[in-house]
């Protein structure tokens, strides 16, 4: 008789030790949430920076090979049409032209009219561009993210373009994949 | 009767609240110096290409000038902006030292990071015609 009512007196939980528990478990909860929720975003992060890291890497390459092997440029926006920033004459007498569309650049090489290759660099953002020819024989080009400095102090929710933004700078020399 | 309550218990002991505790603490503590390193990761990965960049156009600036005007440039050698505004305490250092034909350059770009080694470039600045033809008149080495 008296075991039966010990084992009742533990048939249960008090209201202390469910809101001690209910407490615990929201709080690891809650901690769990907030880093899946993290590991999500780095992972959106790590693939949206490979993807900006490989076409800029991809980008600066092309343009540096492509001034080198050019003997003149043209940055003059009144002379390039067609969205182009930058037009390489080369030694084979083929043109090469960088285009720039809303988040892309794009490289075309022309023989003549004739468009004989296309490529094309995405940033998925909208950037700055800004190219010239310093001295009659370097070719400057700038690409950064718009306004992605000013935005860093506005109250504006970040997104994943604002933390991984498009800085590239390539300077390079004409006429140097040649005789020199 | 005690035996058959306990195999039809629903609910959870302490100690077993305290273990399921114990173990998302853990990886919760785990988890977190990662997020950080990731970031770090991140960072550091974007500066080693802004320092490359930066050192290839300075040498694609100085390996194209005529051979005369090599030192002075090598001297008022700067970082540019763009570079210093995104590279934390940037230093750019130089080093112009003659080489078996021309001349030969080495920059050396370090900036805030605690574990990567500083980038170097070197470049090779060879003289041209007009400066050989001087030095042969003057029956010195190029």
């Amino acid at each position: 008789m008296k075991q039966q009512r010990i084992n009742r007196r533990h048939s249960g939980v008090s209201l202390v030790e469910l809101l001690v528990v209910m407490s615990a478990a929201t709080v690891i909860l809650t901690l769990s949430t907030g880093l899946i929720h993290r590991i999500m975003h780095a992972q959106t992060k790590a693939r949206w920076l490979a993807d900006v890291e490989r076409t800029t890497l991809r980008l600066s390459n092309d343009v540096r090979r492509d001034v080198h092997l050019a003997t003149q440029a043209t940055t003059d926006k009144s002379q390039l049409g067609n969205g182009s920033f930058l037009r390489l004459q080369l030694a084979d007498g083929n043109t090469l032209e960088y285009r720039r569309e809303e988040t892309t650049i794009q490289r075309i090489q022309l023989d003549g009219s004739r468009t004989i290759a296309r490529e094309e660099f995405a940033f998925g953002q909208e950037f700055e561009l800004e190219a010239n020819l310093e001295e009659g024989r370097l070719v400057v080009l700038s690409v950064t993210s718009r306004g992605h400095r000013n935005r860093n102090n506005s109250d504006e929710p970040s997104r994943i373009a604002d933390e991984i933004p498009v800085d590239l700078q390539v300077v390079a020399a004409l006429g140097r994949g040649g005789s020199k | 009767m005690s035996q058959l309550w306990n195999s039809r218990r629903g609910g959870a002991s302490s100690l077993e609240c305290v273990m399921a505790f114990t173990l998302l603490s853990s990886v919760l503590a785990f988890a977190a110096p990662l997020l950080v390193k990731h970031r770090r990761l991140v960072n550091s990965q974007r500066e080693y290409r802004l320092a490359l960049d930066e050192v290839s156009n300075q040498l694609e600036r100085l390996t194209s000038l005529p051979g005369g005007e090599v030192e002075q440039a090598v001297e008022q050698l700067q970082l540019s902006e763009f570079a210093a505004a995104r590279l934390p305490e940037a230093k750019l250092q130089r080093e112009l030292r003659p080489a078996d034909k021309g001349r030969q350059v080495t920059l050396s770009l370090t900036w805030e990071q605690p574990t990567a080694a500083p980038v170097v470039l070197t470049g090779w600045i060879f003289p041209d015609r007009a400066e050989v033809a001087a030095t042969a008149e003057r029956g010195g080495q190029p």
